[in-house]
């Protein structure tokens, strides 16, 4: 299936249409896209997967935002992230106040334990 | 310049290579090795190595630079394995070398300490059970 490229003229309607995941090269193009979450050690066990897809929309919402969702899903993430770090796109950045848009990705670091 | 996360075995012979030259008198080389702590969970057999791989790449090479400037020396390597790794196999080696031994011994001290510290790589236990619970290979099994 391709993903309609039509520009739509309303923002505030959310993904309730979306046929497929987006390629957000063109991010304009979509009203909406994905962001991917990269989780390691104990976040990545507590949610039992290694990557997960987020949808958002293409003026971007806030690492917090996200999060705040993915406690809602995962609850026992909440105690794990208050010492994470979080890396958007490779940079670390403040989550209360870094905004993700369609494209990015976002790492979610628990304590190094290397060595 | 000795920058090296791979899954497979590490070497030390590969790591004095790359510290190899004629001004240099002092060579340190320093090997981590997983230990058989006692945890939550029993008596680790294993652990779990994973890294962000870009980003631990990235950290290192600053890492590797930050210390021959701080040190005023030319090698330095740092070797970091991934993967299920058990009790007993080199999980890291650092290694620096200098004209003499006391500048050596800090900059491999400074070397594994901030890996430690500013890396993202993580281990996670594999622990036998103490108690009763049925033997089985560890997840994943051997390799």
């Amino acid at each position: 299936m391709r993903p309609n490229r039509d520009h739509t003229t309303t923002a505030g309607a959310g993904p309730a249409g979306r046929a497929g995941r987006t390629r957000s090269d063109r991010e304009a193009a979509a009203p909406s896209g994905s962001v991917r979450l990269l989780l390691f050690a104990t976040v990545r066990e507590a949610v039992g997967r290694s990557e997960v897809v987020r949808t958002v929309p293409a003026r971007g919402t806030t690492v917090a935002e996200l999060l705040a969702e993915l406690q809602r899903e995962h609850p026992p993430v909440t105690a794990l992230l208050r010492s994470c770090r979080f890396a958007r796109n490779g940079r670390y950045v403040r989550a209360t106040t870094a905004k993700l848009r369609p494209g990015d990705d976002l790492a979610i670091h628990p304590p190094f334990s290397g060595g | 310049m000795g920058i090296v996360l791979t899954r497979r075995p590490l070497s030390v012979a590969t790591v004095y290579e790359e510290l190899q030259s004629r001004e240099d008198g002092g060579v340190v080389i320093f090997l981590g090795r997983v230990r058989p702590d006692r945890g939550r969970f029993g008596t680790v057999v294993a652990l779990d190595y994973e890294a962000d791989a870009p980003m631990a790449q990235r950290a290192l090479r600053r890492l590797a630079a930050e210390a021959r400037s701080r040190f005023s020396i030319r090698r330095v390597a740092l070797h970091h394995r991934l993967g299920r790794l058990p009790v007993g196999t080199v999980s890291v080696i650092v290694g620096a070398a200098a004209p003499h031994r006391s500048t050596a011994f800090r900059a491999a001290r400074f070397l594994i300490e901030r890996l430690k510290a500013e890396v993202p790589i993580w281990k996670t236990d594999r622990a036998r059970p103490s108690h009763r619970r049925p033997r089985r290979p560890p997840a994943g099994g051997a390799r």
